[in-house]
């Protein structure tokens, strides 16, 4: 043992052959180090993915100092995930696809061959942001920490949070090229075991090569996938998975996006953000129902637009129905083709300031909101209203504190304005019906997407329409939501 | 969803551009917005004309930096035919755009047309689709042609000006009542019952009336409409007028709530009382056989007008309600009494036996007989914010 078939020593081969498996990549270090009896002890990790100041200070130091146990032979029970060791005597294919996996892992592979044993040390490391202010729920009052694309790190802005014992991880491995770190998290004695099996089952059965944001794991363990609406809760602030968590809902964190998935969701918590519990109740509970009145507006406020000034002008009060027809004086395009050339044109406007650099952005939405719009009213290209109808429904848009929701809102919007288009309010109104049929029939993880006002639970509205005062909130009661997976 | 189902989804979302109601859509710069139509039919022969005042968009506020901002407010189209059908199609010889009536807010009829009967019109608007029965309906007091040929001083829109005043007159004259829509017309005709219809009259006329003097006239009193008085109308027909002071006695009878004012004999002189009504009873009794029809009107009235009398004590104020009271029973009284001598119904008498005794034959005669009791019980509620009035020799009194 300790030599390969061809006699050469075995560390120096297996550095070689992990080099081989890697392709020779220029982050890869293989070093040999001299301890003090004298032993030379390969030390095999990628640059890129370790903690250097780990190596240096920590491994190369204890490795010289003869730090490691003694006993020959027999591997040491470390007793931590962190540090692993094995015997060398094992089957070298085995070892070798070990050695392969762990440095590409970000471990730190020490191949000690006097002692017949490759220790892999885990110093993992990538390079990444700090803890940031979330960029997608920023709020006014409360933790300004998001989560970051290290998935250790959100495991800990989660558990400061929540200093219970029950409060239960589970690791898995998903995605055969990526193998990307998966971490299902609930609290014990609060999580539905039937939700969190399903949850373990679902992500168990994901079959792909590859997860690289979180959206991969969505499009997996969602109910429905022909649905503008998301039923999984993405959300990018520890307190809100925290504060879900404590709800007895299963958080899923997958390592190199700082969304995290909450599960399951209801259609109502799309319209409550993490600052109304931060607020005082009667703020929270205005702020909702703002949410709820620009949902409205950002879906329904274009159509009905559409719908009144082309079929039913008699809806409209005599002296704005004046001042409209004044603003279409010489509009040369029908109000329809009016609003959907703004709506798209807002919507590629939107787009552009999101991929362009930050400072250009600024510039464009200027160019795009006023040079624009104006320039489009005095040509005669459109009519005011227009321009108001689309910027309100623009602006109502980013109410919703849930970015996927928003999206959710436009394409609602254009197919609202189609059926206006064509149609009339008798478009509009049954595309209401519809999209009411639809909200019914979704789930989120067993769960009816409309609870509690379908099935009705009155007592959960004081978190619904209203925001209770905390101190009428009774801490143990779960949500609708949970409560109806409990009783199955 | 299948390849299948995805193409029938397509097919119906192109076929649904051939709905019916893709062919009814209209922009709003193809509509003409019609805020007031005119009625007249001469007699001798036949021959209908209806004016129609159109709203030009590119006047007003919402088109001051538009060219055309100082536009004339309305266009009036007159067109002449054999029938109402006739003649919404020969509008189209000098309208361009596609005549839209749902906003119109006054609907004028001339005298004569009244007079001689407004069923056909009536009948004309109800087959109509695209009609609305509550658009009030005045009867020209002069000529239709200047009515429909007058701007109006501040309110631009001539239509706007007469609604603005019909609202006003009710709240605060009681000159005017809420049922005055065509539908009310209809209601009360088909049931035999009076309804009385708002009149309006072109004022005096200096200079042209159809030009920018009507901006630059100072004296708003010339060259405009003015809304007043009654036109009384059985069966479709203008049997008779109610002046300004009537109509608010009529308009109190029929349960109309609005503040109004009546000047009465009081002690050595007179006082103003301006009074509200707040809740008006008719109720049926039978007396000897005959039918007795009690009615109970409650008002508040306040001395807030009465620079006459100030009353000081509960005894002048006790007094002061049941003068008022009193004053206000006799001049019903004897109102009620004239226009029954003009064979007019006005407290709907016939209406009330026929819904408290259908089985009653001979309605009309029995009504004609039946005894009218009136009740007013008046409270003071409001005071003016003086104690006292000032003494002093720099007076009427």
């Amino acid at each position: 043992m300790g030599r390969t078939s061809r006699d050469r020593p075995i560390g120096a081969t297996l550095a070689d052959e992990i080099r081989t498996a890697l392709g020779s990549p220029p982050d890869l270090v293989c070093r040999t180090v001299i301890t003090d009896e004298g032993r030379a002890v390969q030390c095999v990790y990628l640059d890129s993915l370790i903690d250097k100041r780990a190596i240096d200070e920590f491994i190369i130091d204890s490795v010289r100092r003869n730090a490691f146990p003694e006993k020959a032979g027999e591997p040491a029970e470390s007793g931590s995930p962190y540090m692993r060791e094995l015997p060398l005597r094992a089957p070298y294919g085995t070892i070798r696809d070990e050695a392969v996996r762990a440095v590409v892992d970000g471990q730190c592979a020490l191949i000690d061959e006097a002692k017949e044993r490759l220790c892999l040390i885990d110093i993992y490391d990538a390079p990444g942001r700090q803890v940031e202010e979330p960029k997608t729920e920023p709020t006014i009052r409360g933790s300004y920490e998001g989560f970051t694309e290290n998935i250790r790190t959100n495991i800990g802005l989660v558990r400061k949070r929540i200093l219970d014992p029950q409060l239960r991880f589970e690791r898995m491995t998903i995605g055969s090229r990526s193998r990307t770190d998966v971490m299902m998290i609930w609290m014990d004695n609060l999580a539905p075991q039937e939700l969190v099996r399903e949850v373990k089952r679902r992500l168990a059965a994901i079959r792909t090569d590859s997860v690289l944001e979180s959206s991969y794991i969505e499009e997996f363990i969602q109910e429905k996938t022909l649905t503008p609406f998301p039923t999984l809760l993405n959300t990018e602030r520890p307190d809100k998975v925290a504060a879900q968590l404590l709800e007895g809902k299963v958080a899923v964190m997958v390592d190199g996006t700082p969304f995290v998935l909450v599960a399951p969701l209801t259609f109502f918590e799309l319209f409550s953000s993490a600052e109304d519990y931060y607020q005082r109740a009667d703020i929270a509970t205005f702020i909702r129902w703002i949410r709820l009145i620009s949902f409205f507006v950002a879906v329904f406020a274009p159509s009905l637009y559409v719908a009144a000034t082309t079929f039913h002008q008699e809806l409209i009060p005599t002296q704005l129905l004046i001042s409209l027809s004044a603003q279409r004086e010489g509009v040369p395009l029908p109000a329809f083709l009016e609003v959907m050339l703004m709506e798209i044109v807002f919507e590629i406007i939107r787009e552009a300031g999101l991929r362009m650099p930050r400072a250009v952005g600024q510039a464009l939405s200027i160019v795009g909101a006023i040079v624009l719009g104006q320039a489009a009213v005095e040509a005669g290209l459109i009519s005011a209203a227009v321009v108001i109808v689309v910027a309100v429904t623009g602006i109502t848009n980013f109410v919703v504190p849930v970015y996927s929701f928003g999206m959710s809102q436009r394409l609602l919007r254009f197919t609202f304005i189609l059926l206006a288009g064509f149609m009339g309010l008798f478009g509009v109104l049954c595309g209401t019906l519809l999209l009411i049929a639809h909200l019914v029939s979704l789930k989120s993880f067993g769960v009816p997407y409309m609870t509690p006002f379908a099935p009705v639970s009155m007592s959960d509205w004081r978190d619904t329409l209203v925001r209770t005062p905390r101190p009428r909130m009774d801490p143990n009661r779960l949500p609708a939501s949970i409560r109806l997976l409990k009783r199955k | 969803m299948s390849r299948r189902s995805l193409a029938i989804a397509a097919i119906f979302a192109l076929l649904s551009s051939l709905l019916a109601s893709c062919w009814d859509k209209a922009e709003m710069n193809e509509l003409a917005l019609v805020s007031m139509v005119g009625l007249d039919r001469d007699p001798d022969s036949g021959l209908y004309t209806v004016w129609l005042q159109i709203i030009n968009p590119a006047s007003g506020a919402s088109a001051q930096k538009m060219p055309g901002g100082e536009q004339a407010p309305v266009y009036t189209y007159k067109v002449s035919a054999r029938s109402f059908a006739e003649t919404q199609l020969s509008i189209y010889k000098l309208m361009p755009r596609k005549m839209f009536v749902h906003h119109a807010k006054a609907i004028i009829l001339s005298e004569r047309t009244a007079r001689r009967g407004m069923r056909d019109f009536l009948n004309f608007t109800e087959l109509m689709p695209d009609a609305r029965s509550s658009v009030p309906l005045l009867i020209a007091d002069g000529p239709l042609e200047d009515v429909m040929h007058t701007f109006t001083p501040l309110e631009r829109n001539p239509a706007d000006s007469i609604a603005s005043r019909l609202q006003l007159l009710y709240e605060l004259g009681l000159m005017s009542g809420r049922r005055i829509e065509i539908r009310d017309v209809i209601e009360r005709s088909a049931k035999r019952e009076i309804i009385v219809l708002p009149l309006v009259a072109p004022t005096a006329r200096q200079g042209d009336p159809n030009s920018w003097q009507v901006n630059a006239e100072i004296d708003a009193s010339i060259n405009q409409l003015k809304v007043g008085g009654g036109a009384v109308i059985r069966d479709y027909r203008m049997i008779g007028r109610l002046s300004d002071k009537e109509l608010v006695l009529y308009n109190l009878l029929n349960g109309s709530r609005g503040r109004f004012v009546r000047r009465y004999p009081f002690r050595d002189g007179h006082i103003t009382v301006n009074m509200k009504s707040r809740r008006v009873q008719r109720k049926l009794e039978w007396r000897d056989g005959k039918p007795f029809v009690r009615v109970r009107i409650r008002l508040d009235i306040s001395t807030l007008t009465m620079s006459e009398f100030h009353p000081q004590t509960m005894e002048e104020v006790r007094e002061l309600e049941r003068h008022v009271s009193r004053c206000l029973a006799d001049e019903l009284t004897a109102f009620l009494e004239s226009a029954r001598g003009k064979g007019w119904d006005l407290l709907r008498v016939r209406g009330l036996l026929r819904r408290k005794a259908p089985k009653l034959a001979d309605l009309d005669k029995i009504a004609d007989e039946a005894e009218i009791g009136i009740e007013v019980e008046s409270r003071i509620t409001g005071m003016g914010n003086l104690s006292r009035l000032y003494d002093g020799t720099g007076g009427e009194r």
